[in-house]
This record gives C-alpha cells, sequence and structure tokens, in this order.
C-alpha cells in the first residue's frame, strides 16, 4: 500500500515536471519521460484498488470469525443478543465496512503520504506557494469538523425523521390488508402524500447545511489554486521565480489539495462502517453471564412418555433444554428451516441412511412433500405443517440413526391437523415402546392425556 | 430502457436547470485552470502589471463559480429528486390496494414492503447519479473540444480521439463490473445472508446436532469466493481509473509537442502553449465523473424494472373489486352458490362449493391444511372472486353492489393480522376514527384486554415495531376487538388464535362469539382446532 501510494505520487511529481519542462523548452527526452510517469501513475492507480479490496477483505473476514467464534464458544452470550440485530451486523453490516476499509483508510494512508511530498515538491520551486498551501490545508479538516460539529444535531434529528417516515411506509404497505378491510386506504393515501411533503420540506433544509462542508472543501480548493496562480504571476513579472517552477507548482497545487479532499468525501460514505466497527467490538467486548436454569426436576423414565405441562412462559422450554445430552434427539418450539432440500433438512450433516430416513419421514406423517424440494429462505413454499413435520422427522431420523435413549419434543403437533397428529403421537409412543425415555411439552389434549406421566411445571 | 427513464424522470423544471448548472460547474473549472496558465505564462514575458488584471479576476471568478455552481447543482436536483420519490411512493401504493390480500401470493408482505421502499429509494439515482454526471461529462467534452479546435486543431483532435477512447475503455469495463458485481456477488452475498442466518438463529440446533462445524465451513467458501470476485471488481474500477488519468496524461503532452510545432511555425502565439498543455487535464477531470453512472444504471434499471412491472401489472379477474352502484345496508344472508375458487395465476383449489349463512349464526369451517379454508373465508369477504357461481348477497350477486358499501360491511381478519406500530388507542381508531375512549375500552373489555393495558399506559400504550412491545397474543386480541369495533354486520375471521394456547383460545372465542351475538352479527371461523369449532353454532368440514 504504502509502496504504491509512494510510487504514485513520485510519478506524479515527475510527470508535472515533464510537462511543465516541455512547455518551456521542449525536448524529446521530456516527451518519452512524461509518457512514462503517467503510465507508472495509472499502474499505481490499479494496484491501490486491488490491495485496497485485499485488505478489507481480510478485515471483514477476520471481525465475521472472531463474531461466530464467539458464537460457537458461548452459548449464553448468544442468548443475550437479538438475533436479527447480529445477523444484519454479520451480513449488511459488516458489507458497510467496505467504504471504511477499501475507501476511507487507503485515502488516509495516501494522503498522509502524498501530501507531504507534493508540498515538499513545491517548496524546492517555489517556497511562497509552500507556505500558501501549507495554510490553508488544515482548513479542510477545520471546516469539516466545524459544519459536521453543527449539522450533527440536526441530521440526527433528521435521519430519525427519515426513518419514521420510511418506517411508516413499510409499515402501511404491511397492514395494507387491514387498511383496505377497514376502508382506511384512501385516508392513508393522503397521510402519505402531505408526510411526503413535510419531509421533502424538511430534508431539504437540512441538506442546504449538510451540502455547505462540500462547497467549503471545493472552495477552499478552487481559492488557494486561484492564490498560488495570481501570487506566481506576479512574482514572474519581476522575475523572482521561473516560468518552469511556476508551471510545476500550477499543475501540482490541486494534487496537493485532492487527496485531503478525497478523505472528505470518503469519510461520509464510511460512517456506516465506523458505526458497524464499534457495534461489533462493544459485541465482542460483552462478557456472558450464564442463565440462572430453572429449578424444576425431572428425571427422564426409559420407555416412558413424559409430558410437561404448564402456562406459557413458566419455563417448560428451559426445563427441556436442560435435559440434553450428547446423543439425545431434540426438538425445538419453533420450527427450524435451513436452505436446503427437504432431504437435506432431515439428514443434515449427517450420513444418509435409507431405512432411517424412509421410516423417520412415515413417522412424521411426511406425506405430501416432495424430498427433492428446495426450501427457499423464506419458506413460504411449505405450510406451517409442514414445516414442523420436516421438524418431526428431523428428529426421529436423529432417533433412529443413533439410537438415541432420549426424545425431547417441545411442541410437536401444535400446527398439525387432527389426522396426522394422532399419527404423529402413534410414532411416539412407538419410539418411547422401543424403550427410549421421551419429554415432551405440549398443550394439546390428546398427546397429554397419552402420557404416561404428566409434570405441571410452575415457576 | 426508455419506459424506465420515462417513469422515474424528474418532472420539475429546477432539474433541467440543474443540469445547466452542472455544465456550466464543470466548464468553470476548465477555465479555472486555462486562465491561470494563460496568466502565468503572460506574466512571464512581464508585461505591465494591468495587462494582468482581467486574468487576475477571471482566476478568482471561475474558483468562486467552480464551488459555489457545485452547491447550487445538489440543491437543485435534490430538491427535484424529492419532490417526485414522494409521488412515487403514493403511487405504488394506491397501485397494491387492488391485489391485497388474495394477489401477493405467498410472498410475504414483509419481503415486498421492504422491496418496493428500497425499489422507489434507488429511482432516486437516475437522476443524481446516472443523468447529471453523463451530462456534465459529456457537454464539458464536446464544448472544450470545440474551443480547443479554434486555438489548435491538431490537438484538438487529439484529445477529442483520446477522450472517446476513454469513455470507450473506461465506460464498459465500469459496466463490465457492475454486471459481475450484480451476477456473481449479489448471489453470493445472498447465500451468505442464509448461511449466516441459519448458522445464528439455528445455533442451538446445529450444536444439539452436532452440525454446526459444516455450516461454518459452508460459510468459510462463500466468504473466500465473495473476496476473491471484489479482487477483480478492484481491479477492474482501478484499470477505469487508469485510462482516464493515462488519456489526461498523453493529452496534455500531445498538446505541449503540438503547440510547440505551431508556435516554431510562428501559427500561435508562445504565450498559450501553457494553456494548450493544461487544457486537456481539467476536461479529462471532469470527464471522469462518468464513470460510476454506469454501475449506477445497472442497479438502477433492476429496481425501475419492478416498479414498472408493478405499475403495469393489470388487477386479475380474481381480485376484481365489485364495481355495482347498490349500497349494502345491511346483511340478512351471505351465500357461497356453486362456486369454483382459486388465487390469481394458480390452479382452482375448491370446486362446486356452496353455504348460506344468515344473520345471527356462527360457523365454525374446519379442515386439514391447504384444503381451501382460508380461500373460503378471502371469497365470502368478497376479496376474492369466484371463477364460477356467485358470491350472494341477500340474494343478489355481490358485484352489484359497490365494493366500498360491501367494505363497510363485511369484516375480515386475516391469519396474524398487521398491528401497526403506533398506539394501542390509534390501532383501533383505524376501525372507526371517531371512536370514543368509552368505546374503545369497551371493545378492549371484550377481549379481556383492558386490564392488561390499563396496567401500563392505557389506550396510549405503545405497541412497538412489528408489535414487539407486546405479546403474540396481545396483538391478537387487539386486531379483534379493532373487529369487533367497526360496525360490520359480518366478521370473517381466518386462524384468530394462532399464536395464543389453547386455554386462551377457547375464552378469546366464547367471548368474541357472546359480543357478536347481542348485535346479531354473522361470524365464521376458520380453524385447524376441531376444539374451537365445537363453540359456533354450526360447523363444517372441508
Amino acid at each position: 500500500m504504502v509502496a504504491f501510494a509512494l510510487v504514485g505520487t513520485l510519478a506524479t511529481v515527475a510527470f508535472a515536471w515533464q510537462l511543465s519542462l516541455l512547455v518551456v523548452a521542449p525536448e524529446a527526452a521530456n516527451l518519452w519521460l512524461g509518457l512514462s510517469a503517467a503510465a507508472v501513475k495509472a499502474l499505481t492507480l490499479i494496484g491501490q484498488e486491488w490491495f485496497s479490496a485485499i485488505a478489507a477483505a481480510k478485515v471483514k473476514q477476520q471481525l465475521r470469525g472472531s463474531l461466530l467464534k464467539r458464537v460457537g464458544d458461548n452459548k449464553a452470550w448468544l442468548d443475550r443478543q437479538s438475533s436479527v440485530e447480529l445477523n444484519l451486523l454479520l451480513t449488511t453490516g459488516l458489507d458497510s465496512l467496505d467504504a471504511y476499509f477499501a475507501k476511507f483508510l487507503p485515502q488516509v494512508v495516501y494522503t498522509a503520504l502524498a501530501t507531504p511530498i507534493f508540498v515538499f515538491f513545491i517548496f524546492t520551486q517555489d517556497w511562497l506557494s509552500a507556505v500558501t498551501i501549507l495554510i490553508t490545508l488544515p482548513l479542510i479538516p477545520l471546516f469539516m469538523i466545524f459544519i459536521g460539529w453543527a449539522t450533527s444535531k440536526v441530521q440526527s434529528r433528521q435521519l430519525t425523521a427519515l426513518t419514521a417516515l420510511s418506517q411508516h411506509f413499510v409499515d402501511a404497505l404491511r397492514g395494507l390488508t387491514t387498511l383496505r378491510v377497514f376502508s382506511r386506504a384512501k385516508v392513508q393515501l393522503e397521510i402519505m402524500r402531505q408526510n411526503s411533503e413535510a419531509h421533502r420540506s424538511r430534508t431539504m433544509k437540512v441538506l442546504s447545511i449538510t451540502f455547505l462542508s462540500g462547497f467549503a472543501l471545493e472552495l477552499i480548493a478552487s481559492l488557494a489554486v486561484a492564490l498560488v496562480a495570481v501570487s506566481i504571476g506576479l512574482r514572474l513579472i519581476d522575475g523572482s521565480i521561473t516560468l518552469a517552477a511556476g508551471l510545476l507548482v500550477l499543475i501540482l497545487a490541486p494534487d496537493a489539495y485532492l487527496p485531503l479532499r478525497m478523505v472528505g468525501a470518503n469519510f461520509h460514505a464510511s460512517a456506516d462502517g465506523v458505526a458497524a466497527i464499534d457495534k461489533t467490538l462493544t459485541l465482542l467486548d460483552q462478557n456472558a453471564v450464564d442463565r440462572p436454569t430453572v429449578a424444576t426436576l425431572v428425571a427422564p423414565k426409559p420407555a416412558q412418555l413424559t409430558v410437561l405441562v404448564g402456562p406459557s412462559g413458566v419455563g417448560k422450554s428451559t426445563t427441556l433444554k436442560a435435559l440434553r445430552d450428547e446423543d439425545c434427539a431434540w426438538m425445538p418450539q419453533r420450527s427450524v428451516l435451513f436452505d436446503d432440500t427437504v432431504r437435506g433438512n432431515i439428514v443434515g450433516a449427517s450420513r444418509l441412511d435409507e431405512p432411517c430416513f424412509t421410516r423417520a419421514t412415515q413417522m412424521a406423517a411426511l406425506d405430501d412433500l416432495d424430498f427433492d424440494l428446495q426450501l427457499g429462505s423464506s419458506f413460504s413454499t411449505v405450510s406451517g405443517g409442514q414445516q414442523q413435520r420436516i421438524a418431526l422427522a428431523r428428529v426421529f431420523y436423529r432417533a433412529l440413526l443413533l439410537d438415541s435413549k432420549l426424545l425431547l419434543l417441545d411442541e410437536p403437533t401444535a400446527a398439525l391437523d387432527e389426522d396426522r397428529a394422532e399419527l404423529v403421537l402413534r410414532s411416539i409412543k412407538t419410539l418411547a415402546a422401543e424403550g427410549r425415555a421421551v419429554v415432551a411439552v405440549s398443550h394439546q389434549t390428546a398427546l397429554i392425556a397419552s402420557a404416561d406421566e404428566v409434570i405441571e411445571v410452575s415457576a | 430502457m426508455k419506459k424506465l427513464i420515462r417513469y422515474a424522470w424528474p418532472s420539475s423544471k429546477r432539474y433541467s436547470a440543474s443540469l445547466v448548472v452542472a455544465v456550466v460547474q464543470g466548464l468553470s473549472s476548465v477555465a479555472l485552470l486555462a486562465t491561470s496558465a494563460w496568466l502565468i505564462s503572460r506574466a512571464a514575458e512581464q508585461p505591465p502589471i494591468m495587462y494582468l488584471s482581467i486574468a487576475v479576476v477571471g482566476v478568482r471568478t471561475f474558483a468562486l463559480a467552480r464551488a459555489s455552481l457545485r452547491y447550487a447543482e445538489r440543491w437543485l436536483s435534490h430538491d427535484s429528486v424529492l419532490r417526485d420519490s414522494g409521488e412515487r411512493r403514493v403511487d405504488v401504493f394506491a397501485k397494491l390496494i387492488d391485489f391485497v390480500p388474495g394477489g401477493l401470493g405467498r410472498q410475504s408482505a414483509a419481503d415486498l414492503s421492504t422491496r418496493v421502499v428500497a425499489d422507489v429509494d434507488e429511482t432516486q439515482n437516475l437522476s443524481l447519479r446516472i443523468f447529471s454526471p453523463l451530462v456534465q461529462s459529456l457537454s464539458v467534452s464536446v464544448i472544450s473540444v470545440v474551443f480547443f479546435w479554434f486555438l489548435l486543431p491538431d490537438a484538438a483532435l487529439v484529445m477529442a480521439l483520446l477522450l472517446v477512447l476513454a469513455y470507450l475503455l473506461a465506460l464498459p469495463v465500469s459496466a463490465e463490473i457492475a454486471k459481475r458485481a450484480d451476477n456473481s456477488s449479489a448471489s453470493d452475498r445472498a447465500l451468505l445472508n442464509v448461511a449466516t442466518t441459519d448458522l445464528i438463529e439455528h445455533f442451538e440446533l446445529l450444536e444439539a446436532y452436532g452440525w454446526q462445524q459444516e455450516q461454518s465451513s459452508k460459510l468459510e467458501v462463500i466468504q473466500a469466493k465473495i473476496a476473491r470476485s471484489s479482487r477483480r471488481q478492484a481491479i477492474a474500477l482501478g484499470a477505469a481509473q487508469a485510462v482516464f488519468s493515462f488519456g489526461a496524461a498523453a493529452s496534455a503532452i500531445a498538446s505541449a509537442v503540438i503547440g510547440a510545432n505551431y508556435v516554431s511555425d510562428g501559427k500561435a502565439p508562445v504565450v498559450m502553449l501553457a494553456v494548450y498543455a493544461l487544457l486537456p487535464l481539467a476536461v479529462f477531470d471532469v470527464a471522469s465523473v462518468s464513470q460510476p453512472a454506469v454501475g449506477a444504471w445497472r442497479r438502477f434499471k433492476g429496481s425501475a424494472g419492478r416498479l414498472v412491472e408493478l405499475t403495469e401489472r393489470e388487477v386479475p379477474d380474481e381480485l376484481l373489486a365489485s364495481q355495482g352502484a347498490l349500497s349494502l345496508e345491511d346483511i340478512d344472508s351471505l351465500e357461497l352458490d356453486a362456486v369454483d375458487l382459486g388465487y390469481p395465476g394458480s390452479e382452482t383449489v375448491v370446486k362446486d362449493f356452496s353455504l348460506r349463512l344468515s344473520k345471527g349464526d356462527s360457523l365454525a369451517i374446519t379442515g386439514a391444511s391447504g384444503v381451501g379454508k382460508s380461500t373460503i373465508a378471502l371469497a365470502l369477504a368478497g376479496l376474492l372472486r369466484p371463477r364460477a357461481g356467485a358470491l350472494k348477497l341477500n340474494g343478489i350477486n355481490a358485484t352489484s353492489f359497490a365494493d366500498d358499501s360491501i367494505r363497510l360491511k363485511i369484516g375480515y381478519l386475516e391469519q396474524n393480522a398487521m398491528v401497526f406500530s403506533t398506539t394501542v388507542a390509534a390501532n383501533l381508531r383505524v376501525a372507526k376514527a371517531d371512536a370514543s375512549e368509552t368505546e374503545l375500552i369497551q371493545a378492549l373489555t371484550h377481549v379481556g384486554l383492558w386490564s392488561t393495558f390499563e396496567a401500563r399506559e392505557g389506550l396510549q400504550t405503545q405497541v412497538g415495531e412489528h408489535a414487539s412491545l407486546i405479546s403474540g397474543g396481545e396483538a391478537q386480541r387487539l386486531a379483534l376487538a379493532r373487529a369487533l369495533l367497526a360496525d360490520f354486520s359480518c366478521i370473517i375471521l381466518d386462524e384468530p388464535t394462532a399464536s395464543v394456547d389453547q386455554r386462551q383460545a377457547r375464552a378469546l372465542v366464547s367471548d368474541m362469539l357472546a359480543a357478536a351475538e347481542t348485535q346479531s352479527r354473522i361470524i365464521v371461523l376458520v380453524t385447524h382446532d376441531v376444539e374451537l369449532a365445537k363453540l359456533t353454532n354450526r360447523r363444517i368440514a372441508i
């Protein structure tokens, strides 16, 4: 990175030098030297982009890796994070780092290297111009900080308003059926129209200030160039500077400002990325606290169906999870589906054993799905009942394949129709009769009625 | 392409003004460097200072113009774009009204709405990121070449050639990057998202089944693939920049050399040499702003294409609203007469089905999943037109009534009905805008919810985004209370107790039936739960 920046900067200077020589006293050598310098500079541009992309990908992979390792090492930590937020951070959040690592940081490095070199070369030709640039350069970050500070409050208020506006729009779209049923859709249209107009005039007020920072950057850079040009012109008249030196300074002056202007331009784009890093580091820092487990003691008995009952929120699922051991077959309450085929969802990373698979799917009443059907990410292709039966087939398959001694089922029949619920219930009884200890959480009367033991879980 | 541009084209005159300003701004940049170069060359000839004063003023003016015109251009273009995107939102919303609830298929409303919102935002880029930079860069290039032609025809020709070459090389390269970014990495990114979601959300299951190692390595493979493609994109992006950078240098050197020949032939003044050499640098600088436009076009095309498709989509027969003239005052009978039912574009689910309900009836429809219970519910609500047969209200075909009047009398509660992210009161007033507080409290009491909210902030309790501040059962009851509040003569409930446990569901349904009976309403309850079905006075199994 440093090498690319260094070579690129020196090539820029060399080109400017050859071009000014070419104007003052043309020689064939200047032509070829100038073209070569330009070619080197063009190549370093490619190199810089390439290197920045590698660096950004590496950092992202590391951050993602350590977050995921955290997830793997510490379940209690995962419990305390919102999975939606974590997921967003690991995907789009980390992608927003691209602007930071692939654009902003390389630009900062480039600026730190290139600007002093440009100023140094200008200094060797004309110290007064170098001083002019040195005085005006710091104005760029200064103005940016000043304007940023002045607008941050307005902007964050505006951001809130903007989020509210699009939230309102999303909400209205999601609730469109409700609005139509209650004859409110047309009223909503009118409200939306008014909101948009109010939003526009507010946004424009904020933008008028936000654009000021861009205006300041441009103004400082172009006025400084004007200042340098006029000052060189006046000193050329009394002969205190040569034309070649003056031209070199004039060509290099915009280059001296460009890196810092680009930092400014990339700074806003990288704000999301900075927020994402912040969040990631905060998440990584949080130490996990073990969640207290529910005290209700349940002892699974071989060849018996035990059903845990009790009002929702009392800790039945937690009790069930506490019973898990390495070889047990457990089915969580919410049906979990992966982005895979139906068969892939049932077998997972375990080995495929056809007889076990056939028996498991029959026991789970999975009679209405093609096993090669690909389940999309939103799983809208299968109904709630089908999802539950896939989860049942998965847990049965594991129990059969590993010959698990313990089968744990959380609300196994809640989404099933009567006939299939009955079939699944018979399967559960069969698995228990083969000697397994089966523990289920359920609200369903049929399941409770066929239990060998019913345990009331209380807080 | 024409269609997409017409769709997203800014309607305001301010936008055309912003384009003019952009071109003048670009020309100011070129003029700033050219005037500066002239000033220095002329000064080197050591004339009296007054000969330079016009150039000094010019340099300062162009410097100021470059910065302030940029500000004006951004202000004008953003203002016009914001006006339009507000309108576009309203249009999309108005269009979608006809398609709910039957027309979205199984595509979730959440997915659709997120996409539509993002698409509408993306259409702003036609003006801001595509058209403005292209117009600025092309116009400044052309005007500068023409101007240069009068100074130094040969050098102008070289500059024109190099500019054309740069556009031809760099723009297709950018287009190719954008295409690859879309095709490969968008799908890889989607894969990565899915794999990450699977890993995090289902971590417990993966661990319990010993599958997490496989899932992690799957993730690593996708990441490596994404990193490879972003490296390739970076190289292409750098190459596009390199083309403009080298083009500028080559053009400047060519102009200097050609200029020197003209000067030695006595065809050009020596003072202009610096101008010839520096002018191309400034022109290429402005020309290079066109680069990102191509990538932006690709993203725009996708979004605008989806929106145009949506606005042009015709309402399918099954979803056409009644357009009759009759006004529905009350419902004495509701009847499906030998109907065939199906969603637009898919096969008929229910064939030759008949059902008749009279005032005071409560009916439960039960059956296995997928047999068409929800389809019948929609047809009864007048939200899905039968393919054969008819929905009859008071013995008259429903199509003879005005849709607005049907909506006022027949209520429909979808599975997982929407609760808006606002207060309890505002959610209820969706049903009846002028309901008094007493009425609201009464409706909440009917569904056993008032005591819960009274303990919090009463009617002003916030329900949160996606009803996250209240439980699933509470959200369901709130939606029920809303349906009871409106003066519907008939209410159709599709699985109203999906996220409530059995004991609560029973209490809820019997409360509701009691409340409805006093007003002699017709109630239709669709459920997979046979126990609940025992509470109504009529039942059918599909």
